[in-house]
């Protein structure tokens, strides 16, 4: 009786199993990535108006800050230019330049103010003027949408 | 077809992770110019968000509950009335944004056009009321 010859079995990367966990990775990075001008968590005022920049647009991040500057209330300053990753800046001088070089490079662009909700209108104000010392023309206030419960309605 | 729901799925994803910032725009080049705001005169409503989350609408308090209605009665009479919208320095950027969103979907033209809305920085409202010589937003006794 003649058996067969046993055949090697070919060593091979079972590569449709390789292709279907590089998809799950890919989906699962996805959905879990945000992209965002900042990582800084801050909470944005609610409102319906849809005025939209351009993707990529110069960001001011106004947040609220532990220290303390006197009897005023201490805010940080995070500045993102569209190009490089978003850095803290030292304070107002530092966005004055900021904005300056901006304005000089595109005189039209349309930077955005990334500002928390309960920081003081007063305090938005003096950045905006800031801003426009700066040169800076058009300005968008970022907010987000209410959800459908019917978030940040007066009762 | 798995595939084509795979690639759809992506899609929608990636398209939803990259979406741009949505606000409210303020025209900073308005601020340097005191005549954007109208002078007095002419049909605008000037609403006020205060410290205490109150509104003064044309200078008279309203509840904040019912701040949107008291400026579209306002604004019903006047198809080209303007909105001007401010806060007390106390009060927070998210009342005025809040208000300025109830405002919009409030206050349409019967015509089905668009309200303006100006939200003056502070120099530009203290170089109006210096032109004009009385502040818009100072309440009524």
């Amino acid at each position: 009786m003649r058996l067969p010859r046993a055949r090697p079995i070919p060593v091979t990367i079972p590569a449709t199993a390789l292709a279907d966990l590089a998809l799950l990775l890919v989906l699962y990075f996805v959905l879990t990535t945000t992209y965002d001008a900042d990582r800084l968590r801050i909470e944005i005022p609610v409102s319906d108006t849809a005025t939209a920049a351009e993707i990529g647009s110069p960001c001011v991040v106004v947040a609220r800050s532990e220290e303390r500057s006197g009897a005023a209330e201490g805010l940080r300053y995070r500045w993102y230019d569209g190009r490089s990753a978003a850095r803290e800046l030292g304070g107002r001088e530092d966005l004055w330049l900021e904005v300056s070089r901006v304005a000089d490079r595109e005189p039209e662009a349309t930077l955005v103010v990334k500002a928390e909700a309960t920081v003081r209108w007063s305090q938005v104000d003096e950045v905006l003027e800031l801003m426009r010392e700066a040169g800076a023309r058009r300005v968008l206030l970022w907010t987000r949408p209410a959800l459908a419960s019917g978030e940040g309605r007066n009762p | 077809m798995a595939d084509l729901a795979f690639l759809l799925l992506v899609f929608v994803a990636v398209g939803g992770i990259f979406s741009a910032a949505r606000g409210v725009a303020v025209d900073l080049d308005a601020a340097t110019r005191e005549a954007d705001l109208p002078p007095p005169g002419t049909p605008a409503v000037w609403v006020r968000v205060r410290a205490d989350d109150s509104v003064l609408v044309d200078g008279s308090p309203v509840p904040r509950a019912l701040a949107a209605d008291a400026v579209r009665g306002r604004l019903a009479p006047f198809s080209e009335a303007v909105v001007v919208l401010d806060a007390e320095p106390q009060a927070t950027f998210g009342a005025l944004a809040l208000l300025l969103s109830e405002i919009v979907s409030e206050g349409s033209r019967s015509d089905g056009g668009e309200r303006r809305i100006a939200i003056p920085t502070r120099a530009q409202l203290e170089a109006h009321v210096r032109a004009t010589g009385r502040d818009p937003f100072q309440e009524i006794r």
